[in-house]
């Protein structure tokens, strides 16, 4: 899978920042046609192999929710696994936002963002990495899994993720990739994995539509 | 038997005891250098976070730095190849002086003998000119390494200085950076969690993931609830414990190093199959676009 992230206009000279993605992930549709979304969400539970019905009606319900919560904000994309790992079942979502720097030199917005998220004091652990050719910086945080408060007080399951900011070359942007996981024990599996796609980062100059 | 005393001198003047000492410290020293050329190359090293207009001279000094390091390095190299050279060469001198002054010493009270005698002393002077002149070559290897540290010393550049007045401009450029981006950028991260968070509850819904709390409960949820076009079916499912439905088996992750394909491999097109299909075909929405492969 590949997460294509377009910077402006959708046109066929339009920059693409492009990352790949194992073929594990189920990306979440956010498709803006309703046509399409749907489409693409009948797709999901099919992949997913789903034979319950109320289970397919829930998670349909719950990735059109979803649809609409992110059909505003700066959240490009999301996508989920859910994967046998040594024999267990694991899962880990994916997360990637654009995100305007300010700057084109990458080691000022590396330094700036790594400087920001240490003072911020979310995270356990900030660091600064060379992935490939690319400067980063990578943010691990545990919270709870479930956004917000709960009513009842219960705190639930602890979600650990990690933010990884590579800027990218010759834009004033950033793709910023989180990558979470209640499953703890899994944690180095997926610690790699979101590296290696971080540094699969590469822009391209035709967007993927256009390519014949 | 004293060199001195039976020729009356000693040509080959050295103690190879203190010249193996002398050799192990700059052999030391030279690894210490390089190994700290190497790592202020690796920080300056272009391609990297300082390969930017801000962080640019920084990595120009550092390089600047490791040259006068390479420099001096090159000198050490020198010294040391001088030295175990001179300490090869004492050896042999040494040798073949301790063979004439054994000559010589049978020789002793012989009145026939006094020709073979002054040869073989001339031979020990001989031995000596030769000493003296690779003394000369090690004293030289010492004088260039003098002069490489003295021309670090004397260099009209204020290293320190400049280092200093980079470090001190790069740290503005990044409170600016921070004062002007950062609110943005932490906002960004938040929101990109608080979405992850409400992707895991997918795999609640899934029966994989038990979040140790109804999902409905959190204020994230009940948000997207809302606004969800069957919110009274989004609740009562999101009720429901899925866990017993969970899939018998689930495909076994491609991207575990330790499982078939290793993620360079998959990463780089040469995918394992598995049970699970590639997802995801033609996405799109914003600015993000998904297209399965």
């Amino acid at each position: 899978m590949r997460f294509a992230l377009l910077i402006g206009s959708r046109t066929e000279a339009a920059p693409v920042i492009v990352l790949d993605v194992p073929p594990d992930f189920y990306e979440v549709p956010l498709q803006t046609e309703t046509e399409a979304r749907t489409a693409a969400q009948l797709q999901v539970l099919e992949d997913m192999g789903l034979s319950d019905t109320g289970q397919r009606e829930a998670l349909s319900l719950y990735l059109e929710a979803l649809a609409i919560r992110l059909s505003r904000g700066s959240v490009l994309g999301t996508a989920f696994c859910a994967v046998s790992l040594e024999g267990h079942p694991s899962t880990a979502t994916l997360t990637v936002a654009l995100h305007a720097t300010g700057t084109a030199d990458r080691g000022l917005a590396v330094m700036g963002a790594a400087e920001a998220m240490r003072r911020e004091g979310r995270y356990a652990s900030v660091g600064i990495h060379e992935l490939g050719v690319h400067p980063a910086v990578t943010a691990i945080a545990e919270r709870p899994s479930l956004p917000g408060d709960a009513a009842n007080g219960q705190v639930g399951a602890t979600l650990r993720e990690m933010s990884v900011l590579v800027p990218v070359p010759g834009h004033e942007q950033a793709a910023m990739i989180t990558l979470s996981t209640p499953c703890l024990e899994d944690w180095a599996v997926y610690e790699t994995l979101l590296l290696d796609i971080a540094r699969s980062l590469q822009v391209q100059r035709t967007h993927p539509d256009f390519i014949h | 038997m004293r060199v001195d005393l039976v020729l009356g001198f000693d040509p080959t003047p050295s103690e190879p005891q203190q010249l193996v000492v002398l050799s192990d410290v700059v052999r030391k020293v030279i690894r210490a250098l390089v190994q700290a050329r190497s790592e202020l190359g690796h920080i300056g090293c272009t391609g990297s976070v300082w390969d930017g207009p801000v962080g640019a001279p920084i990595a120009a000094l550092l390089r600047r730095y490791s040259l006068q390091m390479s420099a001096l390095e090159e000198s050490l190299v020198e010294c040391l190849q001088a030295v175990d050279s001179w300490r090869d060469g004492v050896e042999e001198r040494q040798s073949q002086v301790t063979s004439i002054v054994a000559s010589v010493a049978d020789l002793a009270g012989d009145p026939t003998a006094e020709d073979r005698r002054t040869r073989l002393i001339a031979t020990a002077r001989e031995v000596g000119v030769e000493h003296d002149r690779a003394a000369a070559d090690l004293a030289a290897a010492f004088e260039e390494l003098s002069g490489a540290v003295e021309q670090i010393v004397r260099a009209d550049d204020d290293l320190a200085g400049e280092l200093d007045r980079a470090l001190v401009a790069l740290t503005a450029a990044i409170d600016d950076w921070m004062a002007a981006e950062a609110p943005e950028l932490l906002r960004t991260a938040v929101s990109l969690g608080e979405v992850a968070g409400l992707t895991t509850v997918i795999s609640e819904l899934v029966g994989i993931a038990a979040l140790g709390r109804k999902p409905g409960d959190a204020a994230g949820v009940r948000e997207i609830i809302a606004r969800s076009p069957g919110s009274h079916r989004l609740i009562r499912a999101l009720r429901r414990q899925w866990l017993e439905v969970a899939p018998a088996t689930l495909p076994e992750a491609t991207f575990s190093s330790r499982s078939s394909g290793a993620i360079t491999d998959i990463l780089s097109g040469r995918r394992t199959q598995t049970a699970t299909s590639d997802s995801g075909a033609g996405f799109s929405v914003g600015g993000l676009k998904g297209s399965g492969e």
